[in-house]
């Protein structure tokens, strides 16, 4: 198949399941978004159709669906002007985990694999099907003939190979110290990668391994071309690969514009001439450029989307979950670094997290645009989210476990990356910690300054905005696993069951020991689990093609075009 | 102008004019008749004053407290200005906030005043290379943006915690480092105008007289020189304070000034009414007036006692 959609919960209600459709399905297996409705994906003007967009055939596309779900024929041409709500660090997609960078890379670049718009499925970009796992060590990935990188230096339209895959997949293994943050998704998994002709990659394992697809599928695991490296190093402001854009200038904070690939390998993709991201951190200026025209679609925050709206009749609007999400955060901790005091008594980290009343935080700084978290994989992944709260909020209960911890007061400096609405979330939080005594020293800092405190995993309190992609291991191993990248907590116990789902390829037995792990890590009170928030996406009425990404991960545009 | 004639110590018959209003009394009353602009801006000045002193007596609400109404409400009995977003009563917040620029603004035109006598008076009455070098070094200052050079420092002494000091609160490091910032350079440029006056005053010749007395430099400075440069020193102050408060508005509206959990004018007007203006008007009207006011209140006292201490400009 050309572009076979794999949805695992159709096909596991259809037939048994065997080890090799659990293998092959782990991926698409973790992506429960039953809650994507109950959190916001409505309210709009005239429609509440995703736009689709991702089921364009390989061959010369004839028809793609509008964001009002009706067939049209696209028209090629134009320059579709979108708004960037953040300026991108790196364009190394295995150098960097900062979102906003793929808006770039995943035009520039492309995977092996990629989830749907909605993450419901996994579906084949770079390879001619879903991989082949003939037994739970190893997969077979097929390629797609005649891929080539774009016509540009160092690469000049070469043919792409099952080589390219190999170097890219062991670059994004390479574990080395503040960087390479995605080393995780595979190192220690894949034992061997090898290429018996160019069109064919073989992945043997070192142990059996559930999320392979969903990593194989993450936008930071996206091809690239040993000469890229080899001419420019690490890949901070270049971005060269197979896809359907060309990155041609790259204002630092102002904007990105990107040509059209005249020789992409989907023919007549992508419909648009031209790309223009333009770069804005303000919700203000945001919506304000929108109102203005300046931009033919963008992502508005929860607090500025009514104004939009309000200004603009003549749009296509939609409210979808965010992969983002707020934590808050306490000492990270490893086998070297303990718990200082008095974190290291596990009774004053449940009194602050049950001070904190996320709900409240919630609804005074978003309106209430969003979702309670009870553990650590969002709401959104419904299929393996926990669904009670462990650790409600409690404010007796709290002040009652402070006593009982000998704790009369405490303060503490919290850092985060600054900005409105994370400043608003730091004085709530302070107002509700103040009622145990535990003062909040407030310490907004800059994104870097920031990037760089929280990756020295040395912070006394951390409010912070993670996103993860659907697969539970990413939720769990990137924060609360042995190699994790993102935060440190340290507790052998928790280590192994994340352990255990990551080799369990029983869908049931997984999900068990999942939900274990969850408990696990919720007891033990490394931080609070809070919210998750909606994004809501606005185009202009001319914009067709288009689909309603779930994050800010899937940059792609191919698909678009102008009505105009 | 009649008058009494009296003999001085050396016993030299003068003429010694009718008896008059105290100096500054008679600034004040000609303040009240003359200058009604500037009575204005001294009332107004006078109440923020008093509202930076007794806050916690006439805010009905802690400055950052949750639920003292409802979110985004507008001005009601209970709420004066109305609440932002997390609930909290702007009339409380905008009072509050009066304490910080004060603070701020009143202990960085006191560093400003000590800089810019110490350098403009030594410079002025030495002169030579003293005053060449003083004066070359103060237009490399003067070149540097201002703004610029306050943001620079915040960020050097981010970290800086300063022994004494609470962590948070109008006293915190980070608001002293900010007020001795402004302060600087605030002083190094009024330094040029206290130089030029002590320039003037060096050439008058009751300084020539003391001087042949046998008085020495210090005696000189501190008795004739700097109590005849207090006229221009204290209008500099007057108008230093509007800048001062504007300068730490300006950072706080940047995010980059005091932290968020201290109420400053400057950080609602960032904070809360960049985001909220358009659904609620007032929680930008309220802060954004309260300094405005405070800025052309100091601006216009400043102008009318320029007038008033300005013999050149006396018509009375």
């Amino acid at each position: 198949m050309s572009r076979g959609e794999y949805n695992y919960w159709q096909k596991l209600a259809n037939r048994g399941v065997s080890r090799r459709a659990l293998i092959r399905s782990v991926g698409a297996g973790s992506v429960g978004l039953a809650t994507a409705a109950a959190i916001g994906c409505g309210d709009d003007d005239d429609d509440d159709e995703p736009s689709g967009g991702t089921g364009t055939p390989s061959g010369s596309p004839s028809a793609a669906p509008t964001s009002g779900g009706q067939a049209e024929t696209p028209k090629p041409g134009g320059t579709l002007t979108l708004l960037m709500g953040g300026s991108p660090r790196s364009l190394d997609p295995h150098f960097d985990t900062f979102p906003y960078n793929t808006a770039v890379t995943n035009n520039t670049n492309e995977r092996l694999l990629r989830f749907t718009p909605d993450l419901k499925t996994i579906e084949p970009e770079l390879t001619a099907s879903l991989p082949e796992s003939p037994d739970p060590l190893t997969f077979t990935i097929k390629l797609k003939p005649g891929i080539k990188f774009q016509n540009v230096d160092p690469v000049n339209g070469r043919a792409f190979t099952s080589a390219d895959v190999k170097y890219s997949l062991e670059r994004q293994m390479t574990d080395q110290a503040g960087k390479f943050q995605h080393a995780y998704f595979f190192l220690g998994a894949i034992d061997k990668i090898d290429t018996p002709d160019d069109l064919t990659v073989s992945i043997a394992m070192k142990k059996p391994y559930a999320p392979m697809l969903s990593y194989l599928a993450s936008p930071w695991t996206v091809m690239i071309a040993r000469e890229a490296v080899e001419k420019w190093g690490d890949l901070t402001e270049h971005a060269v690969g197979t896809g359907p854009f060309i990155l041609k200038n790259w204002q630092k904070d102002v904007k990105f514009e990107l040509d059209k690939n005249p020789e992409y390998w989907q023919n007549g993709l992508p419909y648009v001439d031209k790309l223009v991201y333009l770069i804005s951190t303000d919700g203000d200026t945001q919506a304000t450029m929108f109102i203005d025209k300046q931009v033919d679609g963008g992502v508005i925050g929860s607090n500025q989307n009514q104004r939009v709206r309000d200004a603009r009749k003549d749009v296509n609007y939609k409210a979808v979950p965010t992969q983002f999400w707020r934590q808050f955060r306490m000492p990270p901790t490893t086998a070297t670094q303990p718990y200082p005091k008095p974190f290291d008594d596990p009774r004053f980290r449940e009194a602050v997290v049950r001070a904190i009343d996320k709900k409240q935080v919630l609804d005074l700084v978003y309106n209430g645009d969003g979702i309670v978290a009870h553990g650590p994989i969002l709401p959104i992944y419904d299929q393996w989210a926990l669904k009670e709260e462990l650790a409600e909020f409690d404010l007796k209960k709290a002040q009652e476990l402070m006593s009982a911890a000998g704790v009369s007061e405490f303060s503490g400096e919290t850092i985060w990356a600054q900005g409105a609405e994370a400043d608003q979330i730091g004085e709530v939080l302070k107002q509700q910690l103040a009622k145990i005594n535990v003062n909040l020293e407030l310490k907004p800092m800059e994104l870097a300054a920031y990037y760089n405190q929280t990756y020295s995993y040395k912070y006394t309190f951390s409010h912070h905005q993670p996103l993860n992609n659907p697969d539970p291991d990413e939720n769990l191993a990137s924060y609360f696993g042995e190699k994790s990248a993102f935060f440190k907590h340290y507790n052998p116990a928790i280590f192994e069951v994340i352990k255990k789902q990551s080799e369990q390829l029983d869908i049931e037995k997984r999900k068990q020991l999942v939900t274990e792990a969850q408990q696990m890590i919720v007891k033990d009170f490394p931080m609070s689990f809070m919210f998750t928030t909606n994004l809501h996406h606005f185009t202009d009425k001319k914009v067709k093609g288009w689909f309603w990404p779930t994050d800010l991960y899937d940059g792609r545009k191919a698909e678009a075009w102008l009505d105009a | 102008m009649a008058g009494t004639q009296v003999t001085t110590p050396f016993g030299v018959p003068i003429d010694r004019p009718e008896s008059r209003l105290p100096f500054y009394v008679d600034v004040l009353r000609r303040l009240v008749r003359e200058k009604p602009l500037g009575l204005i801006g001294g009332v107004l000045v006078v109440m923020y004053f008093i509202a930076a002193i007794a806050a916690p007596l006439i805010a009905p609400y802690g400055p950052n407290e949750l639920g003292a109404g409802p979110r985004l409400g507008g001005p009601t009995l209970d709420n004066f200005m109305g609440t932002d977003n997390l609930g909290r009563d702007i009339f409380s917040r905008v009072i509050y906030g009066a304490r910080v620029s004060m603070t701020i603004g009143f202990v960085a035109v006191l560093i400003a005043t000590l800089i810019s006598l110490v350098v403009g008076a030594l410079s002025g009455y030495f002169g030579g290379l003293f005053d060449i070098l003083a004066q070359r070094l103060i237009d490399a200052f003067i070149a540097f943006p201002g703004l610029v050079f306050i943001i620079a420092v915040g960020a050097i002494f981010t970290d800086t915690q300063i022994s004494g000091l609470p962590k948070s609160g109008v006293f915190q490091t980070q608001n002293v480092i900010l007020a001795i910032t402004i302060g600087v350079l605030l002083g190094v440029g009024s330094s040029r105008i206290i130089r030029g006056a002590a320039l003037s005053v060096k050439s008058t010749a009751y300084v020539e007289a003391t001087r042949a007395t046998g008085a020495t430099h210090t005696r000189i400075i501190l008795f004739h020189v700097l109590p005849n440069v207090m006229a221009p020193t204290i209008t500099l102050a007057t108008l230093g304070l509007g800048t001062a408060i504007l300068s730490e508005s300006a950072l706080s509206f940047l995010g980059l000034g005091v932290s968020p959990d201290t109420a400053t004018w400057g950080g609602m007007l960032n904070r809360e009414a960049r985001t909220f203006m358009s659904q609620n008007a007032w929680i930008a009207i309220f802060p954004g007036l309260a300094l405005s006011m405070a800025i052309f209140g100091f601006n216009m006292l400043g102008d009318a006692l320029r007038d008033l201490l300005d013999p050149r400009l006396r018509t009375g």
